[in-house]
């Protein structure tokens, strides 16, 4: 009797422990469902803004984010510690973590899968759609002084993530026209050097479509034109053109010129009314050229085209693109907002008198002291009411087209060429989210603050603990 | 009450005049520092402001001692009185097994919080360094979170201790399951956490790697999850303690 009341109680002990761990394993799944996640560091660089987490609620289907990052990279922690904020505020994000030296063949097929140039990359999938997110545009650097370094000093994870989600959710994929039939640069390959079919692959990347337009008449811009680009025409346009494009981006149109050195375009008169004077003449910049023919520009406008923009756009005998307010030509130029892009450096010129042979800075005839801009981005109107939206107009003019044929596309000229695309077709205004400020700190400590720190952390207060131990053993002999 | 805090008072009068209490104290306390100069370096060489409670209570010295120092805490806990007899004569009294077993969990957990001394001290030396520099040191709010998970692992860490001493009588063999437990969950879903690229075990892996949370305690996130898991473990560790304690005593 007593031997079997024995057993009774140790097998209702292990019912016990079994359904509590049961409990415990049910209330694990709810807590799974119901999550209160707080970030109690008034400075994180990681808490979600609320526009991403409404952004987050109103997703519908997965979205797989797949983070092609060595761990070494300096983006590395921020990035993944900005990832688990995502992945806590909703269940559809799903990440795939890959480092492209570890996991070579992973590396390799995602390379193939998504046509990708580069390792650092984040990829964002839902299944139809990608997004490419770059290391360099998910940080703000600045070179260190005295050492040959950069510093983070801004961070734009949570930007660049969140507007890539809602590209992906809008679905809606921006056209974008090029002009032909003027010389233009063209889309095809068999455009040979005017061929910009590699441009045309990374615009389809980004998910905004590319279509050549040939304007007939008094034919109008075509009404899904997000934007349109006149990208180098060796001749003039005609009148017919040149009107159907000022009444295009009269009416919230998007524009975007790429006028070289010493050709005229027809457009000039109407670029003037916009606020933007060209100049003939030849960007010289001694300080910034290997061969004489490139301008290396390193200089960039306190734009939102330029932000985070930390790399060299070449430019081949450029243009300079002058505010016209500047030249005196527009007296009302503060009705728009004209933005420098790509400035030459204090050293430059505008030579002027090309025919000469030597090119040199000569102000009697007529050259131009730098820094030059070389690239302008203009914007007008637009209103945001109660009850009424008016898009604003933009145009973005650069002194330069060869830039971004399949030759010359290196550097940052095609991640510069995307940000005025995507400028132009309002891919910057979906969540602006300000990039979190970084601070390095340094704390000078000099050898002999070094030394005393080191003394009492890692020998008084140990040694402390030896004195105590030995005084309690004393005591308890004693 | 009394008769716990009785307890309480008896267990830690007997905790501290073993040499054991101090040799560890000494060898955590050394680490701590050892952890502390590596931070300060760290930031003297320009690492970021907010890495440092990160650096202070999650660096690799700390975290690969505390699975070694805990369970040498803990393994007396239970399995002594047992070793030498003297379980049956407590038993006997009016004491009950809840009021032991948690009198011996807490007098363990306070001597966790004891080893943590130092970091509250580094905390102050930081925040005294950064004044002079004009530097803003990190917000209470984040102090507060690393702290809570330091709470959360110790809970965690002693009542696994705990449990390994209940179950047997030899000290040894308490502390070597305590440590391969802590120490082989901590190193495999560390593995799991960061070192695969599979989805869902990486998920596991976070999910479960106290590695990881306090990597989000000590950069000011509190997730319900987490402090469950903790607490939930915890809860179910020291009732399983019981319970056997109170099998063996039928």
């Amino acid at each position: 009797m007593r031997k079997g009341w024995k057993k009774w109680h140790q097998l209702h002990g292990v019912l016990n422990i079994g359904l509590a761990l049961v409990l415990l394993l049910v209330l694990f799944v709810l807590s799974t469902r119901i999550v209160w996640r707080v970030d109690l560091n008034k400075s994180s660089l990681y808490a979600l803004s609320p526009r991403s987490i409404a952004l987050l609620n109103q997703l519908e289907r997965p979205i797989e984010l797949t983070v092609l990052f060595q761990d070494e990279h300096m983006l590395f922690e921020d990035l993944n510690s900005l990832l688990q904020e995502y992945q806590s505020a909703s269940q559809m994000i799903r990440i795939n973590w890959v480092d492209p030296v570890k996991d070579r063949a992973e590396t390799e097929a995602l390379a193939v899968a998504y046509a990708l140039r580069e390792a650092q990359v984040l990829v964002l999938d839902d299944g139809d759609q990608q997004r490419i997110i770059r290391a360099a545009q998910m940080m703000d650097v600045e070179p260190v002084e005295g050492v040959d370094r950069y510093q983070l000093v801004g961070f734009r994870g949570e930007q660049m993530i969140s507007n890539a989600m809602m590209e992906l959710m809008e679905g809606k994929r921006p056209k974008v026209y090029f002009l032909q039939g003027h010389g233009e640069l063209m889309l095809t390959v068999d455009g040979g050097m005017r061929s910009i079919s590699e441009l045309r692959s990374m615009l389809q990347r980004r998910a905004i479509d590319c279509e050549p337009l040939t304007i007939r008449g008094n034919v109008p811009i075509p009404a899904d034109a997000d934007a349109v680009v006149v990208a180098g025409p060796a001749q003039r346009l005609s009148s017919g053109a040149v009107e159907a494009l000022e009444r295009y981006l009269n009416r919230s149109g998007r524009l975007l010129i790429l006028q070289d050195a010493l050709r005229e375009s027809g457009l000039e008169p109407m670029m003037r009314r916009w606020g933007v004077a060209t100049q003939p003449g030849i960007v010289m910049d001694p300080e910034k050229t290997l061969r004489g023919r490139e301008v290396n520009v390193e200089r960039f406008g306190d734009h939102p085209i330029c932000r985070g923009l930390n790399s060299v756009v070449q430019l081949l005998l450029p243009s300079a693109m002058l505010p016209a307010s500047s030249r005196g030509v527009v007296e009302e130029a503060d009705q728009y907002s004209v933005s420098p892009l790509l400035m030459s450096s204090d050293l430059s010129w505008l030579e002027v008198s090309v025919q000469n042979g030597m090119a040199s800075f000569n102000e009697m005839s007529g050259d131009l002291r730098g820094p030059l801009p070389m690239g302008l981005a203009v914007e007008r109107g637009g209103e945001q009411g109660l009850d009424v939206e008016i898009a604003s107009s933009r145009l973005v003019v650069l002194g330069d087209s060869d830039f971004i044929s399949n030759d010359h596309l290196m550097g940052a000229n095609g991640d510069f060429f995307l940000r005025c695309t995507e400028w132009l077709v309002n891919r910057d205004q979906v969540i602006d989210v300000a990039p979190r400020l970084v601070s390095e700190v340094r704390l000078p400590l000099n050898p002999s603050i070094m030394r005393s720190l080191f003394g009492w952390s890692v020998v008084g207060l140990p040694l402390l603990v030896v004195i105590i131990g030995c005084v309690m053993g004393w005591r308890r002999r004693c | 009450m009394r008769i716990f805090m009785c307890l309480l008072k008896r267990e830690l009068r007997a905790l501290f005049y073993t040499p054991l209490a101090y040799a560890v104290l000494f060898f955590f306390w050394l680490l701590s520092g050892l952890n502390f100069f590596w931070l300060l370096q760290q930031l003297a060489d320009g690492e970021r402001l907010i890495m440092a409670l990160q650096l202070l209570f999650n660096g690799p010295l700390l975290t690969f001692s505390l699975p070694v120092v805990v369970p040498l805490v803990t393994m007396r806990l239970i399995a002594e009185e047992r070793r030498l007899g003297t379980l049956e004569a407590v038993l006997t009294t009016p004491i009950s097994e809840t009021q032991f077993v948690l009198a011996k969990f807490v007098s363990a957990f306070v001597f966790y919080l004891i080893l943590w001394l130092p970091a509250v001290i580094y905390c102050g030396v930081l925040k005294g360094l950064c004044l002079e520099q004009g530097v803003v040191f990190l917000g209470a709010g984040s102090l507060i979170a690393a702290f809570t998970g330091v709470i959360l692992m110790g809970l965690f860490y002693n009542a696994v201790g705990l449990l390994m001493s209940t179950l047997t009588t030899n000290q040894v063999v308490a502390a070597i399951a305590g440590f391969a437990i802590l120490f082989g969950s901590l190193l495999v879903f560390m593995l799991m956490g960061y070192s695969t690229q599979y989805e869902a075990v990486r998920s596991v892996g976070q999910f479960f790697s106290t590695f990881a949370h306090m990597l989000d305690f000590s950069r000011g996130v509190i997730d319900s999850r987490v402090v469950l898991l903790y607490l939930g473990n915890s809860v179910w560790l020291i009732y399983t303690s019981i319970r056997i304690l109170e099998w063996k005593r039928s």
